[in-house]
């Protein structure tokens, strides 16, 4: 199934929203996680650097060991490391947990500080006899011996670590933190994050949703007016200036080609005019000789007949292209009538007497009350009525009826003309009004008419402001109802 | 009886000169506006059959220049573009008929005939070839001084054939004139009207011979009285 075009906008905005917020959630996490870490490191070194300053018993360096981890805020001991050598490298506390892959002689140890006057600050008995030391201890009178510090970052047993190094001349120390608390945090980012981004998705799609109808208002109200305009007439145009900007230009397109359309339009229209006047002037040269010769000929001749014969064709022709001409132009609204009070009751009197006269064998009843006269263009209402009855005809069965009646309201009269029929499949009776279509598929021409009759006849009602229809009836029986204006308004003919 | 035809159609014009001569008018023809205009508006014409599409200057320009120029001689159009338009502007313009192309010659003369009469205040109301007479104001025939009563369409037909005695006329011409231009051609309808009204007048007096003659294979005729001079 095709997705609507607002909610491809909506899912579409959702997705470039999701990406960018994707992006951005990962790159802060990233910086996080970076800060957070160089604040370990910077801990760590501190810490290092501080305990490297100390002198302690060795069962001291377990509880220094625990006060470290509560201040680095490590979730548990084994989250951290402490490692405190002498001055000859020898391990004087090394944690219970120190992980077996780290190898404290690979550390980047920083290089000793120089001494100095300032190393008799440091109390010798806090610490073990350095081999060859020179120095005398004093007490009180020089400052802190600054420890040299670095970075180290190592893996072990499958963990990252963080590393802090303190050097001093007398001791080395090496504290260590698991990148596990960093992450433990990070990881409550990312949940805040998990829940924060769809929840905004949601709502940037919803909104987008709402937006696109917004946007789409334009296009809505431009197809309610092309709408209109199809069913009032190919000279009206769109108002462009009432549209937004983005959609003048659209409007004024659609305008153009409605002008385009239009021009067409009376082109075929000419055309048809012309071909009309193209055809009758040579069938007006070949009826009037025909008729001359037929008139020259001894009556009862031979080729008089064939004249004859030839003649009815040339009928036939004329009368054909003249349906044609009058479907164009019913097709372009270029249809014209002239209207004049027209005697409905008269001609259809005079038709049943016609019936009468063609049909001896059908039961033709007529139920035509006098006077109904309206206004209409009488060649082609009586095209229509003819046409109506000549079918009653054709296409009734063998000692069948045909039924002509006519009634009239205050705006409309109303004619019916039933008859007897052979039954009419569900499949003819849609496809009657159509051009050259014809209920028995013989294209026999026993009688006239190439299948034209029903769809101009409908045309030409539709010209008058009335309408053709098939009513539906029982199986052996059609009627067909045609209802016309007592006064046609020409305006609706007329284009 | 004195008519101009304006018509530039060579072929038209000849069969429509030549019809109407045989009926005994006296034809002028001119193959196009200008000329026609000028020989109309010298006047002189009971009639004048004009086509709407000429070289030089159309019918209808014709038309309005005669009628602007106070000239009333009565105008037929033949009409062979868009007949409807054609048609309205014509008789706006003061045409008194028209006739769409294509036409019968016979159908020319008949609508020229009725012109005529209706111009020259009717002076034909009454219609009689040999003993039938037929009164078309108040729509009577006789035969042998019997009224036969005859329908509309019975009327009509009899009327027509009246016109021109003599003179053949196809099923397709009488079902044009009497029916309509666009009634079903191939239906029987005239040989049944026919059959009707030569009953009707046998009936009334069964020795006679019948005014109407079949001629095989075209149509029929109004019997010529022998010795009527016409």
């Amino acid at each position: 199934m095709r997705l609507s075009f607002r909610l491809r906008i909506a899912l579409l905005s959702a997705l470039l929203a999701g990406c960018a917020l994707a992006g951005f959630a990962a790159l802060t996490w990233w910086f996080v996680r970076d800060i957070r870490v160089q604040q370990l490191e910077a801990d760590l070194a501190e810490q290092a650097g501080r305990e490297s300053a100390r002198r302690l018993p060795p069962g001291g360096w377990q509880q220094s060991e625990a006060a470290l981890a509560r201040t680095l805020g490590a979730r548990n001991p084994a989250e951290m490391l402490l490692l405190v050598e002498d001055a000859a490298g020898a391990a004087v506390y090394r944690s219970a947990h120190w992980p077996t892959g780290a190898d404290d002689k690979q550390f980047p140890w920083p290089p000793t500080p120089n001494p100095g006057p300032l190393a008799r600050r440091i109390d010798p008995r806090m610490l073990p006899p350095p081999p060859g030391s020179l120095w005398v201890p004093r007490s009180g009178a020089e400052p802190p011996l600054e420890p040299t510090v670095a970075i180290a970052s190592f893996r072990a047993e499958g963990i990252a670590w963080r590393a802090g190094l303190a050097v001093t001349p007398y001791s080395r120390v090496a504290l260590a933190m698991s990148l596990a608390v960093v992450d433990a945090d990070m990881a409550a980012l990312r949940n805040s994050f998990l829940l924060a981004v769809p929840l905004a998705l949601a709502l940037i799609g919803l909104g987008s949703w709402l937006v696109a109808a917004r946007a789409l208002n334009p296009v809505r109200r431009l197809n309610a007016s092309i709408r209109a305009v199809t069913a009032a007439g190919l000279d009206q145009r769109l108002a462009a200036h009432e549209q937004d900007r983005e959609f003048e230009e659209l409007t004024l397109a659609f305008n153009e080609m409605l002008g385009r359309l239009q021009k067409s339009f009376r082109q075929a229209s000419r055309f048809s005019a012309d071909a009309a006047h193209e055809l009758k002037t040579p069938l007006a040269i070949l009826q009037g000789q025909i008729e001359r010769e037929i008139n020259c000929a001894d009556a009862g001749s031979r080729i008089q007949g064939v004249l004859s014969g030839i003649l009815d064709e040339v009928r036939r022709l004329s009368a054909i292209s003249r349906k044609l001409l009058l479907l164009a132009q019913a097709d372009a609204a270029q249809l014209r009538l002239q209207l004049a009070p027209f005697d409905l009751s008269a001609a259809l009197l005079a038709l049943a007497e016609d019936t009468r006269m063609l049909a001896p064998t059908l039961q033709v009843s007529e139920d035509v009350p006098p006077g109904i006269t309206i206004s209409a263009d009488g060649n082609l209402l009586l095209q229509i009525l003819h046409n109506l009855v000549s079918n009653a005809i054709k296409y009734n069965v063998d000692g069948g009826w045909i039924r002509i009646a006519a009634s009239c309201s205050l705006e409309r009269a109303t004619v019916t003309i039933a008859n007897a029929a052979a039954g009419i499949s569900a499949q003819d009776r849609e496809r009657l009004f159509e051009r050259f279509y014809r209920a028995d598929r013989t294209r026999e021409r026993r009688i006239d008419g190439v299948g034209l009759g029903l769809s101009l006849s409908r045309e030409l009602a539709r010209a008058h402001g009335g309408n053709l229809e098939l009513e539906v009836q029982e199986d052996r029986s059609v009627q067909l109802r045609l209802t016309l204006p007592l006064i046609s308004l020409s305006a609706n003919s007329q284009t | 009886m004195k008519v101009l035809v304006v018509e530039d159609e060579a072929k038209i014009a000849d069969f429509v000169c030549a019809g109407l001569r045989e009926q005994g008018f006296t034809v002028e023809h001119c193959a196009n506006g200008t000329e026609g205009f000028e020989h109309a508006s010298r006047g002189g014409y009971d009639a004048i059959v004009l086509d709407i599409m000429l070289p030089g200057r159309d019918g209808l320009s014709v038309l309005k220049g005669l009628r602007k120029a106070g000239m009333a001689t009565p105008v037929i159009l033949l009409t062979a573009r868009n007949e409807l338009d054609d048609r309205i502007e014509g008789l706006a313009l003061g045409a008194d008929d028209y006739l769409a192309k294509p036409f019968f010659v016979e159908e020319l003369i008949a609508r020229l005939h009725a012109l005529v009469r209706r111009v020259s205040g009717e002076r034909q109301n009454v219609l009689a070839v040999g003993r039938l007479r037929l009164d078309r104001i108040a729509r009577e025939v006789t035969w042998f001084e019997h009224a036969v009563d005859l329908t509309g369409r019975e009327f009509n037909l009899i009327e027509y054939l009246m016109r021109s005695p003599g003179r053949v006329l196809t099923r397709t011409q009488i079902l044009e004139h009497v029916w309509g231009y666009d009634f079903d051609p191939s239906t029987n309808v005239v040989d049944v009207c026919i059959q009707r009204i030569r009953k009707k007048i046998a009936s009334l007096a069964a020795d006679a011979e019948s005014p109407i003659e079949s001629v095989r294979g075209v149509g029929y005729r109004f019997r010529k009285p022998d010795a009527s001079p016409e």
